[in-house]
């Protein structure tokens, strides 16, 4: 019996231990590939850390993963910029309406006159 | 026929599952700081107010949350508040004294990028103005009363002083109008000035107070030039 668990205890040391470093590949972690299709937005708020971790790792451990790294962020930049870098549907009609609200305000404060002012008498 | 059910259920169940899973809610928080520059003339006008300064006076504490329903626009809450605190000193009395003067923003706001980093936003939404007015008072009878319970408990030393708060409220609406100029430091970060006017419809009149309505301080708050900076960090 003492053989025995010694054995067990043996091996729970030897062969528990080993991990397969070689299959791991940092940059095509799967946070990763989520931020590269769909945005660094799209990554969860709770798994953050992890996205961070793992951008170091790709950056550090790969011979290209700082290039892969850069291309991430500027994809979301492109993707980002090129949703919003022109007007859809009423949103134009909307913020005419605004700037032309505010440039009428403004000119109000400049020009309007009121009661009591030089002007009346 | 049954199994022609099962399978329109199956591919409704994957198109909203799909929606749901790919869309990109973009939720964002916001925090920052504000100036405008009111009349208050009910406070400004009696010495027994805490004196004026800039932070009780011109400084506004913002915070917002919006969510982007729409390519190119998002809708929101945005809530700056103008406080003031410090004692207040009548001919009877003096007490610990709060102003609080909240306008509530319930934002449209439509942007575009001019540049992958620059947006300009522009935003035209009604607002919900709160004033409220709290005081520390000694009300005589209130030291009776509490004797009374206390000497139910058995107690045999009493107090001869006690203080309560009340507050008297009002609400008004009014309208506001602002164009903004954001700075993004990453995709999730952001820098934002709001240039803008603020319109209050505010009348001294008809503030309540323990279900009383009464006159409350003149405020001039209509036509406000108000300017904002705030930090933009986007949740999703």
């Amino acid at each position: 019996m003492r053989i025995f668990l010694s054995l067990l205890l043996l091996f729970q040391f030897t062969a528990s231990q080993e991990i397969d470093n070689q299959s791991y590949n940092p940059c095509e972690d799967p946070l990763l590939k989520l931020a590269r299709v769909k945005g660094v937005k799209a990554v969860p708020l709770k798994d953050i850390r992890k996205f961070r971790k793992a951008l170091r790792k790709c950056k550090v451990s790969q011979k290209d993963g700082e290039k892969k790294v850069s291309e991430i962020f500027e994809a979301d930049w492109k993707r980002d910029y090129k949703s919003a870098m022109i007007f859809s549907s009423w949103t134009s009609t909307y913020s005419i309406l605004v700037f032309m609200t505010l440039v009428y305000y403004y000119i109000g404060m400049i020009y309007a006159t009121e009661p009591g002012d030089p002007e009346y008498d | 026929m049954k199994s022609q059910k099962y399978n329109l259920i199956f591919v409704f169940v994957l198109v909203f599952v799909n929606n749901v899973v790919n869309s990109q809610p973009k939720l964002s928080f916001d925090l920052g700081l504000g100036l405008y520059q009111p009349t208050l003339e009910g406070f400004d006008e009696n010495d027994a107010f805490p004196s004026k300064n800039v932070f009780n006076r011109n400084l506004l504490l913002n915070y917002g949350i919006y969510y982007e329903f729409f390519s190119n626009a998002r809708i929101g809450y945005n809530s700056l508040s103008s406080l003031e605190t410090g004692q207040v000193k009548f001919v009877n009395f003096d007490g610990a004294f709060t102003r609080n003067i909240n306008y509530r923003i319930f934002a449209l706001e439509t942007f575009f990028r001019w540049r992958p980093r620059i947006e300009f936003n522009f935003t035209l939404s009604p607002v919900w103005g709160k004033g409220v007015i709290k005081m520390d008072t000694e009300p005589e009878e209130s030291v009776v009363d509490w004797n009374e319970l206390l000497a139910s408990f058995g107690n045999t030393d009493f107090i001869n002083k006690i203080g309560s708060t009340n507050s008297m409220v009002k609400n008004w609406v009014g309208y506001a109008g602002i164009i903004g100029l954001r700075y993004y430091l990453s995709s999730r970060v952001a820098v934002d000035l709001k240039s803008g006017f603020l319109n209050n419809n505010y009348q001294e009149k008809d503030w309540i107070l323990n279900n009383t309505k009464v006159t409350g301080p003149k405020l001039k708050i209509d036509e406000l030039p108000i300017f904002t900076l705030k930090i933009i960090y986007g949740l999703r």
